[in-house]
């Protein structure tokens, strides 16, 4: 009885250090003071470096506030191996469809709320007025770029990735035990007939 | 020096007359219950035969016990199963689990129909109904399915011992003029190295240390599966409906009112003996690593003279108990195992330092070398050992790892006492070829005597030398008794029930 | 006001219900604390459903709580757009493993009497709440491709927010319906825990890495 209630008593005490430590973990994750992004001005948008730009969007060049790249959700014309993300929508013809003042503001946060997903993303994570500009630039330098879809790829890869793990897994385990009785007395009985 | 206690046993084969009463005591005792009906703790063997479950014996199929690291230098030991890490890529799906197909699926009969069948032509009869689910079934196979050898060609051809044979040999051995068979009631070890201890994932399995006794921790068990495949004798089973592992407890409540275990207090021919060993535990990986010939030898060597001055000191240091080392110096097993070497471990390869201790039987030797049924004893017994090849060495590959000369000397004091007693008693042997046969087993007319009357006329206090408990003292010094019986009686506070 | 029950209250009423449930269950019954496994009852499709699942979803649930826990260096991992779909694809794989694998488990105990017999009506409700919280999952995944980034700037805030007590469901909020059915079937898992065989989880035993072999156990210690 003492026995068991000392080991009761272990439990409780490991669950209490690891509920601690997930609050100390959770504390140290709370967002930092919330920085407040400046809309680019015409004079910057004017001098906006496309080729810069689609760095960002890709992810070759981070964010000074390290907010995420584009690519994670958006496509823009035929980008990278396997393309562009697909949680928002595609991006190519963007600057046809919106005017400059509306992209700024998103991208700012500064415009009417046309992305409620994004906004406090790069709330979090503002863009500089600099990135802001770049960006745009190379949105505008994209439009009218066929939209490829690499949909295929990825499925078509995943799949043979999953039949290769399950061949992989056969492979390793191939000397698994599987029934004993069966197959010897069916072997015997095919031998004495 | 560590001395332990161990609760010991020898079964002497030449004495099993394969009734079974053992297996249905514990039966009745243990496993009647959901999910324990295919688990035979106590089963009895014939051998040759592949035994339960199918083929326990063949390790490359079952991948049990302990294995020697391939290496010159300094091998260590290491489970055949896999290593630690291995253990837990493998939780998911155990690749060495055998199941309920190579055991068997228990089966009762729809008795129900005999009586509400409706009046018809036909006379009712009760289907066989799987204890799983319940459904008819077509019965494959059973506990003992190949008892007395039936089926003899699918089943004991198969026998993994005989694998090395060739068919030639196979078919003499199954010759009706020589054909042999004995039986061999198996439990638990309770070993010193146990693989399913060493295997448990969540250290469920543990020995105790006054007795030996290995248990499985109800509570801690996770239903990973790991010692069923681990244990070489494949003497854990897999309770599909609790989703945990249960093996032989040695009756220890019984053990504890100083009763033995149901098995041995219902056995009919008297085959059994229980009684403490002294042990040297620090010896335990050294008798783990020797070659696979002197494993016998090794293990007789850890096991410690209770009657010396200086072990007893020893004893009462590590903790023995005097009561125990009294009980150690008039233990029946000590005779056996260690003072007569009459007695061998089952399967020592596996090394896994098994506590139960096999007297070969001897009929299987006289039976196949006897013509028309007739044979006289007194000369003809040391030349049958000779002539005697196979069965010797299907007893030697089972109980010395492959080490004849283990068995023979074991045999050759069996047929000397035999000699010695029939100058006794029948008198057609004369005073001379009696003291020959003693001196070629190389034993003493006293000894010879000694293993007669413990092996033939020994009383219930001489065949269980229980070693005393006083489990009240240690129970009590943790909790009062009188309170524990006030609030929930002694053992489980809660059924063996299946969880969501 | 319907987002505030469904992402600040439900996770909290749920991860309570999961861990103190499972802490409770722990305490007075120890016993049922096992993954039940049918492997005895059947081996050849119990291999196949349980390697499969759990390959894949271990290593898919220890990378979603890493991206919970480590979004830096998870962050750090797909920094540039071929180890992104170096990363995604593999997760992929993963995913698709655990559904294949959910889906024989079902198929396995839809089709065998035997394993019917020890089925349990929890059993059912969690393998169906399983497979569709992978199928979801793998929606998501593909669908609504690249989670690798967005997970870090979507679900992890949210969940921080909620570890320090400061809610912000509106990270959230405004995903397709896809990642809301996804998120809350999550928590849902999470607080069926203590009434399912999930409890197995939270018994795996690591331990056994570094435990001695020999485990010898004195009912009362006379002598150190
Ligand atoms: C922590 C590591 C885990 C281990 C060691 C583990 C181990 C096991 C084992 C041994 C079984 C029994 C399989 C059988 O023989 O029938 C099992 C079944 C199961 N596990 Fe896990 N598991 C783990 C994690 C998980 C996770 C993360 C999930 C999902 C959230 C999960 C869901 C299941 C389910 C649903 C079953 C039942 C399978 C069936 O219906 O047959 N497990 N697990």
């Amino acid at each position: 009885m003492i026995n068991s209630s000392i080991q009761i008593n272990k439990q409780i005490f490991r669950l209490a250090l690891g509920a601690l430590m997930f609050l100390v973990v959770g504390c140290g994750a709370i967002p930092k003071d919330r920085q407040t992004a400046n809309p680019a001005s015409i004079k910057e948008i004017a001098e906006g470096d496309a080729v810069n730009g689609q760095k960002l969007f890709m992810g070759y060049a981070h964010f000074e506030n390290e907010g995420p790249p584009c690519m994670g959700c958006h496509s823009v014309g035929d980008n990278g191996l396997l393309g562009g993300g697909a949680l928002g929508p595609n991006l190519t013809n963007t600057a046809v469809e919106k005017t400059d003042d509306d992209i700024i503001g998103l991208l700012s946060n500064t415009g009417i709320v046309i992305s409620p997903v994004m906004r406090p993303i790069y709330t979090d994570f503002p863009l500089t007025p600099k990135e802001q500009a770049d960006l745009l630039a190379f949105m505008k330098a994209s439009v009218g770029e066929p939209e490829v879809d690499k949909e295929f790829w990825i499925y078509g890869i995943s799949f043979a990735g999953v039949l290769g793990a399950a061949l992989a897994l056969g492979f390793v385990y191939r000397n698994r035990l599987r029934s004993v009785r069966r197959i010897l007395v069916r072997e015997a009985e095919k031998e004495l007939q | 020096m560590k001395v332990r206690s161990q609760v010991s046993m020898v079964f002497h084969l030449d004495k099993c007359i394969g009734c079974h009463t053992c297996s249905i005591a514990c039966k009745n005792i243990w496993t009647d219950r959901p999910g324990a009906e295919y688990m035979w703790w106590n089963n009895v063997e014939t051998k040759p035969g592949v035994g339960f479950p199918t083929q326990w014996e063949d390790q490359d199929k079952y991948h049990g016990g302990w294995e020697l690291e391939d290496k010159p230098k300094n091998p260590q030991l290491k489970l055949k199963l896999q290593n630690r890490l291995q253990t837990l890529g493998n939780l998911f799906s155990n690749p060495a689990m055998p199941t309920m197909d190579d055991y068997y699926e228990p089966w009762t009969y729809n008795y129900g129909d005999l009586f509400n069948a409706p009046l018809g032509e036909d006379q009712p009869t009760a289907r066989p109904i799987s204890r799983v689910d319940g459904k008819p079934i077509e019965i494959e196979s059973g506990p003992n399915w190949d008892d007395d050898l039936g089926g003899s060609n699918i089943y004991a051809m198969n026998d993994p011992l005989l694998q090395n044979m060739s068919e030639d040999e196979k078919l003499r051995l199954f010759s009706i003029e020589q054909l042999f068979y004995f039986y061999m009631p198996r439990i638990c070890n309770h070993c010193l190295n146990a693989a399913c201890v060493a295997a448990c994932p969540s250290g469920a399995i543990y020995k105790r240390a006054e007795d030996g006794v290995v248990l499985i921790n109800q509570d801690k068990c996770r239903g990973w599966r790991m010692c069923v495949s681990a244990c070489p004798y494949k003497k854990t089973y897999y309770n599909w409906s609790t989703g945990k592992s249960e093996k032989c407890i040695l009756c220890y409540p019984r053990l504890e009112t100083g009763q033995p275990p149901a098995c041995f207090h219902s056995c009919v021919g008297r085959i059994r003996y229980l009684g403490a060993l002294l042990y040297d535990a620090d010896q335990i990986p050294d008798a783990t690593r020797v070659p696979d010939d002197q494993l016998v030898q090794r293990q007789r060597e850890m096991i410690l003279n209770p009657h010396d001055p200086e072990v007893i000191a020893a004893a009462k240091a590590s903790g023995v108990p005097d009561r125990v080392i009294v009980a150690a110096q008039n233990s029946p097993v000590y005779r056996y195992v260690k003072e007569w070497e009459l007695a061998l471990p089952l399967h020592p390869e596996y090394r896994t330092l098994p506590m139960l201790f096999y007297v070969p039987p001897l009929l299987p030797v006289i039976n196949s070398t006897q013509e028309n049924g007739t044979q006289r004893v007194e000369t003809e017994l040391f030349t049958s050992l000779d002539k005697a090849r196979m069965p010797v060495r299907y007893m030697s590959l089972t109980l010395a790892a492959g080490n004849d000369e283990e068995v023979l000397k074991s045999y050759r004091k069996m047929i000397a006492v035999r000699i010695f007693k029939r100058h006794e008693t029948v008198g057609d042997v004369t005073a001379e070829e009696a003291a020959a046969a003693l001196a070629e087993a190389n034993m003493t007319a006293e000894e010879a005597e000694a293993i007669y009357r413990l092996t033939s006329i020994p009383t219930y206090q001489e065949r269980f030398v229980i070693p005393p408990y006083s489990r009240e003292g240690d129970i009590e010094e943790i909790y009062d008794p009188q309170q524990r019986k006030a609030e929930a009686g002694f053992g489980r506070q809660q059924a063996p029930q299946r969880g969501l | 006001m319907l987002d505030v029950l469904l992402f600040v209250v439900f996770p909290y009423v749920a991860l309570a219900i999961g861990i103190v449930g499972t802490i409770y269950r722990y305490l007075t019954n120890q016993y049922s604390f096992t993954s039940l496994s049918s492997q005895f009852l059947e081996s050849d499709l119990q291999f196949w459903s349980s390697t499969l699942w759990h390959y894949g979803i271990l290593p898919t649930t220890v990378i979603h709580i890493a991206g919970f826990t480590l979004p830096k260096v998870m962050a750090a991992l797909h920094s540039t757009p071929e180890l992104l779909y170096l990363s995604e694809l593999a997760g992929k794989v993963l995913g698709v493993m655990a559904l294949v694998g959910v889906a024989i488990m079902l198929y396995r105990r839809l089709s065998n009497t035997k394993i019917r017999a020890v089925t349990s009506p929890v059993d059912w409700i969690i393998l169906a709440l399983l497979f569709g919280q992978v199928f979801f999952g793998l929606i998501l995944a593909f669908a609504y491709r690249w989670g690798a980034t967005w997970f870090i700037h979507t679900a992890t805030p949210w969940m921080v927010s909620l570890a320090s007590f400061q809610p912000s469901p509106q990270y959230v909020t405004a995903l397709p319906l896809a990642h809301k059915v996804h998120f809350f079937t999550g928590f849902v898992l999470f607080a069926l825990m203590p009434f399912s065989r999930l409890v197995h989880l939270a018994t795996f035993p690591v331990g056994y890495l570094w435990r001695r072999f020999q485990l010898v156990i004195w009912t009362r210690k006379k002598v150190a």
